[in-house]
């Protein structure tokens, strides 16, 4: 199942596509791994923050296309998320306490980590470790409140499933919908629109209201829509494949050759190992805000995976995370 | 002016979802229903009779007109208290949107405020039928409802901002713009004439309000101008107006200095 350490320093794309399986064809790392020695160019600043070395004493983490250099996609700068709680109170509650109720919670605490494009970062970590709020923070849906996260001037999308969908409209107009909130242009989305409808695979419906859909339709829509529709950085909460199981391989797919094509940028949040193990080439271990480790995805997830112990079995055994990792599907509109 | 130009950017960028998201969320409310769009026409009107049979008939208190009197009213009114009544809650209503993407706060509201001007534009195409059934002609002063509408959707907006600003954090702010709003109701003299009724027993209290509250003194100028053939105080025009780009300046510095916390919060 595991991949032993010492033959992996860094996966290439064709490494990676021969590595991923399909969720029906079981769990497993991929062997075969090619050895390669890059340059790395770290900024000083981050380099202190980072604790995890190779052999060498090098920084790891960096996917180096063939030939290629590294041009960094995201770098983030000891970014700090607090959740300066000015909680939504009554006014009952807030007599005597000033008007807001504050409380604070530090989510991220100082996270320094340089990406390349093309790069797999999956982040891993027990619940309340501030993955989410960190991939949340990339996608800029709020800001650091210390720090710096710069994205190179690269576009950025959270894949969540059904942005802005709404029940009372065709499939056809939720396209539309959706596909403005992601950023995108009338033109951009008219342009993928065909593409999407292949995708999604739910004939006439598309000219339907979304309320009639069944909830599986709806996925395979919602899913169509997030990744026909590709921002240069692309970022994944628990979200790998939605429907019924042929729907589930081909979204799998779309997934694999989406990532495999090195063109994007990822960061993947998933508990399950074996699917970080699949798809990414470096991993960053994060546990009460603070990077652990962050390194070539095996070497880190073994010592993840030494760490937590019979935590580690919590993993989804096909490879991807499926079902019980739906995401919110969230049809609604007032 | 950073900021402002960050604000025009940004709505220049989001336009076009202003105006399908608008679309389609008219669409969404009378999507249920049998006379879907009647709906639309149909609402203001009923509201219309109610209170011109309520104050006409059984007060017996008639102004020239009154149900047009009581619709141009309405029309802005109603402008108003939705868009700031749905302005409180609104971060929380669209938390499916603003949790996954980023979306500049102010495009919730002009979606919004996009809902409520298409219902505003057919409540004044009403009024002008209502008009030509009544016989009423106007002259050239019916153009001073043009910066009277102006007035009203920059007031609005400066509104607005604040409001979904504070209701992020405190969650009781719906109620008490709720009950605000009813006061204001009658403070704007929507069903009589504040000049002439209030005025009689209490000439202070109706020059303040007809000249203080906005929303008075712009439905009381657009009554003059459409039905009275009357001209509005130029001054006050240009003091509206200020106050409310005033206004709508603090909002936006309000709104985009603290829209990135407002997803941690809900």
């Amino acid at each position: 199942m595991k991949n032993s350490n010492e033959e992996i320093k860094e996966k290439t794309a064709e490494t990676v596509l021969t590595d991923m399986q399909d969720p029906e064809e079981g769990a497993g790392g991929g062997a075969g791994v090619k050895k390669k020695k890059k340059k790395r160019r770290f900024g000083k600043n981050l380099l202190k923050k980072m604790k995890i070395k190779d052999e060498s004493g090098k920084l790891r983490g960096k996917y180096i296309p063939e030939g290629g250099e590294f041009i960094p996609a995201v770098t983030l700068d000891d970014v700090h998320i607090t959740y300066n709680t000015m909680q939504a109170v009554s006014i009952k509650g807030s007599i005597g306490r000033g008007l807001m109720h504050r409380s604070k919670y530090e989510a991220v605490k100082g996270v320094s980590v340089e990406v390349a494009r093309g790069q797999i970062v999956g982040i891993t970590g027990t619940n309340g470790a501030g993955k989410s709020t960190l991939l949340r923070a990339i996608a800029g849906i709020f800001s650091p409140d210390k720090g710096d996260i710069d994205l190179h001037g690269n576009t950025v999308s959270l894949l969540a499933i059904g942005v802005g969908f709404q029940k009372d409209l065709t499939g056809r107009e939720n396209i539309l919908l959706s596909g403005l909130l992601l950023g995108f242009s009338k033109q951009q989305i008219e342009e993928k629109t065909d593409e999407i409808i292949e995708f999604a695979g739910i004939g006439d419906f598309i000219d339907r209201p979304v309320s009639t859909y069944s909830s599986g339709m709806y996925s395979k829509l919602a899913f169509a829509v997030t990744t026909t529709l590709e921002t240069d950085i692309m970022l994944i909460d628990e979200v790998l494949a939605v429907g019924d199981r042929k729907f589930r391989r081909k979204s799998f797919r779309r997934m694999k050759n989406l990532i495999s094509n090195r063109e994007h940028t990822f960061f993947i949040v998933s508990h399950s190992e074996d699917s970080l193990r699949n798809l990414c080439d470096t991993v960053l271990w994060l546990e009460n805000g603070k990077v652990v480790m962050y390194g070539p995805a095996n070497e880190v997830l073994d010592a993840y995976e030494k760490n937590t112990g019979d935590n580690a079995s919590d993993g989804t055994e096909d490879g991807v995370a499926a079902g019980d990792d739906l995401p919110d599907v969230d049809s609604s509109t007032e | 002016m950073k900021t402002l130009k960050r604000f025009f950017t940004d709505l220049k960028k989001y336009f076009f979802y202003i105006r399908i998201s608008a679309g389609s969320a008219l669409k969404s409310e009378v999507a249920d229903s049998y006379l879907n769009w009647i709906w639309l026409v149909l609402d203001p009107l009923c509201m219309m009779f109610v209170y011109a049979f309520v104050f006409g008939v059984i007060f017996e208190k008639k102004e020239q007109y009154f149900p047009l009197f009581i619709f141009v009213g309405l029309t802005q009114w109603n402008f108003f208290s939705t868009c700031v009544k749905k302005s409180v809650k609104m971060v929380k209503r669209n938390r499916s949107i603003v949790s996954k993407v980023y979306l500049p706060k102010v495009i919730l509201l002009f979606t919004e405020m996009g809902v409520n001007s298409f219902k505003m534009l057919m409540s004044f195409l009403v009024v002008f039928v209502m008009m030509a059934v009544y016989g009423v002609v106007p002259s050239f002063k019916i153009l001073y409802v043009i910066p009277m509408v102006l007035i009203v959707y920059l007031f609005t907006f400066g509104v607005m901002c604040i409001c979904m600003h504070f209701g992020v954090y405190i969650s009781d702010l719906g109620n008490v713009i709720e009950i605000l709003m009813k006061l204001l109701f009658y403070g704007t003299g929507i069903v009589f004439d504040i000049r002439t009724r209030m005025g009689k027993h209490y000439p202070e209290l109706a020059t303040l309000l007809s000249k203080g509250n906005p929303m008075a003194y712009t439905i009381i100028s657009s009554r003059d101008a459409m039905l009275y053939n009357t001209s509005p105080e130029i001054k006050w025009i240009f003091i509206w107006l200020g106050i409310s780009l005033v206004l709508d300046v603090l909002g936006i510095f309000l709104i985009y200095k603290n829209e990135n916390s407002y997803v941690k919060a809900i």
